[in-house]
């Protein structure tokens, strides 16, 4: 039986003073896949930002545990020191910072137990980038400065791909990818799902199918109002992509 | 981009120097004297880099630049207690570019430019400020006549109890109709006791120019940290990261390449922010 991987417990978040979250709960095991969908403005990425341990929000009750650890007021670094990744909706522009050098900073953050020369780190690098169809000059660019919409969901994947997270969020993954791109983005994902295997599990904050073509969720999970309105299978989104959230709504009210 | 330097000069030994041929130069300041006028020869193409020493702290240059002259200026300064003067003279249809990095305790950085019709100048300087350094950048463009463009970009990181300011006057006189003037001042504050200041000015008397001044102060952007800290890196190695990536991307590609290794070395050594 496969383990769990994080713990979501009545978790209710504010951010000045506004309840965005209030009262998520969710227990995702090892080798699952959740897609999380909802209306804009529902708290799918203040979920998502929480559970990474963004210092933008307040936790006002509830808990989050990873592998049997109480996360929920641990610091960002810690937590994906641990294993949570977080691919971001806007990844930030960092100046004077190469790609190269941020990724070998944080792998030897996050893998501070093993030993691996710069020239291999950077040939696994070069490999994982060209299965993602990025440019060869990309390990030299500064940190996702003058990327495209495109080039910076790849880069998130590239960064997940080499630090190897047990918990991954992937907000808004698809939006600014063309057609190729997303399914080279969502052959990697899936690629590197299933080489985790039961080590890992997937958050998956998306509006559309489009994606889910190409990574098959185990779960979907309507976030409507601060609140998991509404969870099933990958059949939810399905329903959703055709019906939209009225439906959703109506029975809410 | 100069990478060795062919002629070496002591500027102790002279009053004046005339540069007539196409040629990279190196000025030691090491000796008594602190003042040189240098002449850039009409047409003539010279990279200059400076070093500096303790036994000099008042530097003092007059630069001239003939027509159509060109000069490249460049200097990694790490020298403490330091008072470095430029003025630069820019006869028509010359040109000027200057990249200076300082590291040093307490540095005063003057700047002074007179631009000529059809003149070019361009100044890029970087700092970091340490400890309790103290860092004072005073830049002054005086455009005088017909079209020209100066363009001033200065960026420094100031840490602990450190202080640095930027005092920029960019002067457009009647008669300089087409002149650009843009001046852009950023200062990284890197802790509470940092203090940072930012001066910047414009004084114009026509009518047909561009004129622009920015001037920043700030901290690391809380998004930028969260973003890096969410791959594992602890808070005060991004903080290492950023301020030097915001000094390191303005040193890349314009300080010769043994100022700059110098300049990544001081900041690899920088370990306590």
């Amino acid at each position: 039986m496969s383990r769990v991987i994080i713990t979501i417990e009545d978790l209710v978040v504010n951010i000045k003073g506004k309840q965005i979250l209030k009262g998520v709960n969710l227990k995702m095991q090892g080798g699952e896949i959740h897609a999380i969908m909802g209306p804009n403005g529902n708290g799918k990425s203040t979920l998502a930002s929480v559970i990474m341990g963004s210092p933008f929000f307040e936790i006002e009750s509830g808990k989050i545990t990873f592998d049997g650890v109480d996360i929920t007021h641990k610091p960002t670094d810690e937590r994906a020191r641990m294993g949570v990744f977080l691919g971001m909706q806007y990844p930030s522009e960092i100046n004077g910072v190469t790609n190269m050098q941020f990724l070998r900073s944080a792998y030897n953050a996050v893998h501070s137990d093993e030993k691996v020369s710069l020239s291999t780190l950077k040939k696994s690098v070069m490999q994982t980038a060209k299965g993602l169809k990025m440019s060869k000059d990309m390990p030299n660019r500064y940190l996702n400065v003058g990327f495209s919409g495109g080039e910076k969901k790849r880069n998130e994947i590239l960064q997940m791909m080499m630090l190897k997270p047990r918990f991954v969020m992937l907000d808004e993954i698809d939006s600014g990818l063309d057609i190729d791109a997303l399914q080279t983005v969502g052959e990697n994902i899936t690629a590197y799902s299933k080489s985790a295997g039961e080590n890992a599990a997937f958050m998956l904050i998306t509006h559309y199918q489009r994606l889910l073509n190409y990574v098959k969720p185990d779960f979907v999970h309507v976030l409507y109002e601060g609140k998991i309105a509404k969870s099933g299978g990958a059949e939810l989104s399905l329903k959703l992509e055709q019906e939209g959230y009225e439906w959703l709504k109506q029975q809410s009210i | 981009m100069v990478e060795t330097a062919k002629h070496l000069i002591y500027a102790k030994d002279y009053d004046k120097i005339e540069i007539t041929h196409n040629a990279p130069y190196r000025i030691h300041f090491r000796g008594v004297k602190d003042k040189v006028n240098i002449i850039i020869k009409e047409g003539v193409r010279a990279f200059i880099t400076e070093r500096f020493c303790p036994r000099t702290p008042n530097v003092k240059v007059d630069f001239v630049l003939e027509e159509n002259a060109e000069l490249v200026l460049s200097a990694f300064c790490d020298v403490s207690s330091v008072s470095v003067s430029h003025n630069i003279q820019s006869k028509p249809n010359s040109n000027f570019s200057g990249y200076f990095g300082f590291y040093g305790k307490n540095v005063k950085d003057d700047w002074h430019f007179v631009l000529t019709k059809g003149s070019l100048a361009e100044l890029n300087t970087v700092s970091f400020c340490k400890g309790t350094d103290n860092h004072f950048h005073n830049i002054t463009t005086h455009q005088i006549e017909g079209s020209n463009k100066v363009k001033f970009n200065g960026r420094s990181v100031a840490v602990m109890q450190s202080m640095c300011k930027f005092v920029t006057k960019g002067i457009i006189d009647k008669g300089s109709a087409g002149a650009v003037c843009s001046h852009k001042s950023k200062i990284l504050t890197l802790s509470d006791e940092a203090k940072a200041e930012v001066d910047p000015s414009l004084l114009i008397d026509e009518y047909d120019v561009q004129a622009g001044h920015s001037g920043s102060v700030g901290r690391i952007n809380k998004e930028e940290l969260f973003y890096m800290m969410s791959r594992g890196l602890s808070e005060q190695e991004v903080i290492k990261l950023v301020s030097n990536g915001f000094l390191v991307s303005r040193i890349e590609g314009f300080l010769i390449a043994s100022d700059r290794n110098r300049f990544y070395k001081a900041l690899e050594q920088q370990e306590k922010l």
